[in-house]
């Protein structure tokens, strides 16, 4: 069994692009990976091991209507999708993360990245950060 | 030309036929406008794949990567125990 996993901070981040892209919009793109695999522009950045756990940092594009996105998603053991971090690449925010320095994109990765984990990590029954969308295997 | 194009374009030489070659000519003198841009968008795509790469690589992100993969793993032999 396969999840996607949205935190609570991922979703604040999706409110900053709700003229271009909803949870649906990354839930189905995600859903398309899972099923096709890799598309034009995306790639697998890197993979870590940590006791037989592997997590892999992945690079994908979202496309709707005019807006067009990339997004970086963590996927554990192969089956838990969480993503993480995305960057309208036509909008003024792209543009501008062009022209940033690297320190200013770490930062931002970097905080994007542990914001995601903290939920990830703290989420429990009874205190909830995260939603899961169940993927039935094909 | 630089050394290292002269190396791509004889490697392009001797991998694809003379009509695929000239295809590949074609496609660069009709879009040598277009190609600046390419090279731009792909070289701040490998650029910011990198900076990725660094971040999650430093301590701060791996010990947290790490936290994550002991919750996955005691979460799965919890299911698992539990089934």
């Amino acid at each position: 069994m396969k999840k996607i996993l949205i935190t609570q901070y991922f979703r604040k981040v999706l409110k900053k692009f709700k003229n271009h892209f909803n949870e649906q919009d990354i839930v189905s793109n995600i859903k398309e990976f899972m099923r096709i695999g890799f598309r034009k522009g995306e790639a697998k950045l890197t993979t870590e091991l940590f006791d037989n756990i592997t997590v892999e940092i992945v690079k994908l594009r979202i496309h709707v209507h005019n807006s067009v996105g990339r997004y970086l998603i963590g996927i554990i053991d192969k089956s838990e999708y969480l993503p993480i971090f995305i960057d309208l690449k036509t909008g003024h925010y792209g543009k501008n993360m062009s022209f940033n320095s690297d320190k200013k994109i770490t930062s931002m990765l970097e905080s994007a990245i542990e914001n995601t984990l903290f939920d990830y990590l703290e989420h429990t029954k009874e205190n909830q950060r995260l939603v899961e969308y169940i993927i039935e295997e094909q | 030309m630089t050394k290292l194009l002269q190396e791509a374009f004889n490697m392009v030489s001797y991998k694809f036929s003379q009509q695929e070659q000239d295809r590949l000519a074609h496609l660069i003198i009709e879009n040598i406008s277009k190609l600046r841009d390419f090279l731009e968008d792909e070289s701040e795509e490998r650029h910011f794949e990198n900076i990725v790469v660094n971040t999650i690589k430093s301590p701060n992100i791996q010990n947290i990567l790490g936290s994550v993969a002991e919750k996955y793993k005691n979460r799965k032999i919890i299911n698992a125990t539990a089934q």
